[in-house]
């Protein structure tokens, strides 16, 4: 506890030096009370402040007042309780500083009176100690006077006491409101913590979904043309076999009319071009039972088209799956990695034979310790969980080229026709209508697979909007907790100040108690011997002044105290009123950060300022001293 | 006890005046003997003011009671405010990624059903075509064969011959396809537009919440900013008459200390001291009265003058 030694070497210093002062001022004849620029008036400033600095009280007022402001205004409208909260902490604190301002203003009319007092009061004592008959004057000064005098001085000391203690404890309240509204901030930071790594899963799962649908949705538009082109080319080769056909029935029409003029000739070719056609209308008639199969195909076109769009549709949701499971061994990987690098170095700061890379590298042994053992055991779960990821990963892998060669063998069983049936008419034709009802098919599941994308993406782009609600609250709330912190930090040395306070405050009203002992001793005596008679009258002397001093002391720092708290309450109590919405919330958090740290660096630079400063007034305390030793 | 406004304002003035004349009065008896111990007079004006003071005080103190209940109440109706703005706000939450998420839905279908119906036009127009064309060489044939001088057989051998050149061509297959490929389109168009309608609605359902949340927390906020408003004025009043209630408690604490009967020229200082202190006070408490008047609601005012 170094720091401790050090603040009481330092408070022992300024009591010799107050007692050096004393001893001084004793020396001037008539006895001169000290004045609120004194040298020991100035010792006992620097003991009521302790460790903090006065000087500081009204930028830390209002830092403290800003970073309230900033942790209400960056806490989300949404979290109305802690907002409840920190409104909760402003308006105590307006109370506080409202109360603060009044002790201070009622120590420092304290103060004046005291002061008045035995100003008023010292010419009285002056007369006893000149007067022929010292003893009997002094006895009677210090029986009735000095001691009505130490017990109004004990008594008021006593209830400014009482009232800086009671602000000590607002204060402390406060300290403790803040605790609880910044464990509330943090319980939300994190509960919008695990809401954005929920959404992000959901993010980049819906992103998977969506790229799948895509890939799919462009797959089956392929498809849909492909076929769509085929029927068009069937569709071109049936119109030439078509035109094919109707010159055979020009020629037949030829024919008939040829064999009106000449019914032989007529008879002998129509038997031939009759019978030509016949094999033509036969031939037709056989393509087209074999094309509509008659039921004699194990599976319909139609059945085989279902099924390539089923496959297709699996094989890119097991594409997606396989994306997936790969993300999952990346990480995984990197999970045992980092492990590994972890018990290397968990290892080596044991001075323990590395063993990564090793059987033994999961292997917990008692001889190693928890914190390489624990390694271990995180470990083996991390390469379970590889283990894990890779055969699902191989799992899907093989589902897919299943798929894949299914895929396949569907296509190439596709029910084509022959090529002779391919060159016939009505053939030709059935084969347009096929390949029309595939594209039909795909366009129609195309149809309802871009149905599917349209919501997954819409899905998304709700999902992103929310994850940026997310990323905002989050960013404030970190704000708010900083801010929450800081606060804290400043009420807690206001609050050590008013402590601090009190007990300098105590030490008043102890040494008038101590006087008002003295004083009815004296009033109970006899009278007053030599020895006792100076004694007496150094205590005296000694009590004017260092009441005076202690009391100008009183309300030098009362004095800059409630200035700073007099704005302070002014500034907090307007800030109050500025109620933020809408835009100029916005625009406010861009504005607290920078606040919010402009404020810590000041600190942080008034922190050591302070130190240095406590080091060189240390210092000068102790040539001070070794000088009055060596005169 | 809430007195009226206008008769606790005028009794509060009288007073102050009141205090005032007897303060006036005890400076000529003081400072009329600087040096000499209390006159009688002068002890008796003394104690005048002090009892006026007293008044004052307490009508101070009644009045930082009051505004302590009136700050309570101030409080209470801001922190409901603020957790029923944090529910609306929670809501709004929820509702503005479905809002976007549900723009986003119907707005693709919107694409989706006017490619559809684009389509359909398409097609009509197909079909439209190929029938007008089918009508125009069923009307030649039939104008060919109505014709006096021809004969049917020939008329089909033309019509033949027309489509082997190509004049003619036969699209009874691409009929039958185009309506196909309609009766799709129409099907489709038809899904298409009632997704989109199924979309539209829940949005509109939703956007009709949001605008009632958005309103309902504009509300809620002008209300906590009203609230915030009012303690601000509230608490400059009570800090300011708190001070000053602090500042009649140690004056007449200090007088109760004074014996005025003692004789001392150190007390006459001191009651000299006190009755200047009382007159700075009880000027410092009409002040704050107008200020009050200025700047407090008339709710306000009527429950705490």
């Amino acid at each position: 506890m170094t720091d401790t030694a050090a603040f009481e070497s330092r408070a022992a210093q300024i009591d010799k030096s107050i007692d050096g002062e004393v001893a001084k001022l004793r020396a001037a004849k008539p006895l001169v009370l000290p004045t609120h620029d004194s040298a020991i008036t100035k010792g006992y400033v620097r003991k009521i402040e302790g460790t903090y600095n006065v000087e500081r009280a009204k930028i830390d007022t209002d830092n403290a007042i800003d970073l309230l402001y900033i942790a209400y205004n960056t806490t989300p409208q949404e979290e109305g309780e802690i907002r409840v909260k920190i409104s909760a902490i402003m308006d105590k604190l307006i109370d506080a500083q409202s109360d603060s301002t009044r002790a201070l203003a009622s120590a420092m009319t304290t103060a004046k009176n005291i002061i008045t007092e035995l100003t008023n009061t010292l010419p009285d004592w002056q007369d006893a100690k000149d007067d022929d008959d010292a003893a009997k004057e002094i006895k009677a000064f210090v029986g009735k006077d000095l001691l009505k005098l130490a017990t109004g001085i004990q008594r008021r000391a006593s209830e400014v006491e009482a009232k800086l203690s009671q602000i000590a404890k607002t204060y402390d309240q406060i300290i403790k409101d803040t605790t609880t509204a910044s464990d509330a901030s943090e319980k939300a930071l994190a509960s919008r913590l695990a809401d954005q790594a929920a959404i992000r899963a959901e993010i980049e799962e819906a992103e998977a979904e969506s790229a799948r649908l895509e890939s799919l949705v462009a797959d089956l538009k392929e498809s849909f043309k492909s076929f769509e082109a085929k029927a068009k080319a069937y569709e071109t080769r049936a119109e030439t076999a078509e035109q094919r056909a109707f010159i055979m029935q020009i020629v037949k029409i030829g024919a008939q009319v040829l064999s009106s003029a000449m019914p032989a000739i007529a008879m002998a070719l129509g038997a031939g071009a009759t019978g030509g056609a016949s094999v033509i209308a036969a031939g037709a008639m056989s393509t087209l039972k074999q094309a509509t199969g008659d039921g004699k195909k194990p599976d319909s076109d139609a059945d085989t088209t279902t099924k390539v769009i089923a496959t297709k549709t699996e094989i890119s949701k097991k594409k997606k799956e396989y994306e997936v499971a790969e993300k999952k061994v990346l990480a995984s990987k990197d999970k045992v990695d980092g492990l590994r690098k972890d018990l290397k170095k968990a290892q080596d700061a044991a001075a323990k034979p590395v063993e990564v890379g090793t059987p033994k590298e999961t292997e917990e042994n008692p001889a190693d310790g928890a914190e390489i053992n624990g390694v271990k055991g995180r470990l083996k779960d991390a390469k379970k969980k590889l283990d894990e990821d890779e055969a699902e990963t191989s799992k899907l892998a093989d589902a897919l080229t299943g798929l894949q060669a299914g895929l396949k063998a569907l296509a190439d069983g596709l029910g084509e026709l022959s090529k002779e049936q391919k060159d016939e008419a009505a053939g030709l034709r059935e084969l347009q209508m096929k390949m029309l009802d595939k594209a039909e098919a795909y366009e129609k599941e195309r149809r309802d697979q871009a149905a599917n994308l349209v919501k997954i993406n819409a899905l998304l782009k709700g999902k992103l909007s929310k994850e940026e609600t997310i990323k905002l609250a989050i960013k404030s709330l970190n704000i708010s907790i900083s801010a929450l912190k800081r606060t804290k930090e400043i009420v807690e040395e206001i609050a050590f100040f008013f402590k601090s306070f009190a007990d300098f405050m105590h030490q008043v009203a102890e040494e008038a108690k101590i006087q008002i002992g003295l004083s009815e001793s004296a009033a109970a005596s006899d009278g007053l011997k030599k020895s006792r008679l100076a004694s007496t009258i150094e205590t005296t002397d000694g009590f004017f002044l260092r009441q005076v001093a202690e009391w100008h002391a009183a309300a030098i720092v009362s004095e800059h105290f409630n200035s700073s708290f007099k704005d302070g309450h002014t500034k907090l109590n307007k800030l109050r009123g500025t109620y933020l919405t809408g835009d100029e919330l916005g625009a406010y958090l861009i504005e607290a950060a920078v606040r919010l740290r402009e404020i810590a660096d000041a600190r942080d630079a008034a922190a050591k300022a302070r130190l240095a400063d406590l080091a060189a007034y240390r210092k000068q305390l102790r040539d001070d001293l070794l000088k009055e030793d060596v005169a | 006890m809430p007195r009226p406004a206008s008769g606790g304002v005028s009794a509060s003035v009288r007073r102050a005046l009141a205090v005032l004349a007897w303060s006036f009065a005890l400076f000529t008896g003081v400072h009329a003997q600087d040096r000499e111990p209390l006159t009688p007079a002068a002890i008796a004006a003394f104690e005048q003011q002090l009892t006026n003071a007293r008044a004052t005080h307490d009508d101070i103190a009644t009045r930082v009671t009051c505004f302590g209940q009136q700050k309570t109440s101030l409080i209470q109706q801001r922190d409901k405010d603020q957790l029923r703005l944090g529910a609306l706000m929670k809501h709004q939450g929820e509702l503005e990624p479905l809002l976007v998420r549900q723009t986003a839905e119907y707005k693709g279908f919107e694409a989706t059903r006017d490619a559809e119906q684009a389509r359909l036009i398409q097609l009509n127009n197909e079909l439209e075509h190929l029938r007008q064309r089918k009508a125009g060489q069923e009307r030649a044939l039939a104008d060919c064969k109505a014709s006096p001088w021809t004969i049917n057989a020939l008329c089909d051998l033309a019509y033949s011959l027309a489509h082997l050149t190509g004049h003619f061509v036969d699209n009874g297959q691409q009929l039958t396809d185009t309506q196909r490929r309609l009766d799709i389109a129409i099907e489709a168009t038809r899904g298409a537009e009632q997704r989109y309608r199924d979309s539209k609605a829940a949005y509109d359902a939703n956007t009709i919440d949001a605008s009632a949340t958005t309103t309902q927390i504009r509300s809620a906020e002008v209300s906590i900013a009203r609230w915030q408003a009012a303690l601000t004025t509230l608490e400059t009043n009570a800090h300011d008459s708190k001070l000053l209630l602090d500042e009649f408690d140690d004056a007449l604490d200090e007088a109760r200390r004074v014996d005025t009967a003692d004789g001392k020229a150190r007390t006459a200082r001191a009651v000299r001291g006190l009755a200047v202190r009382v007159d700075e006070a009880t000027r410092r408490s009409g002040a704050l009265l107008g200020q009050a008047k200025t700047t407090l609601t008339e709710q306000q005012l009527r429950s705490c003058f």
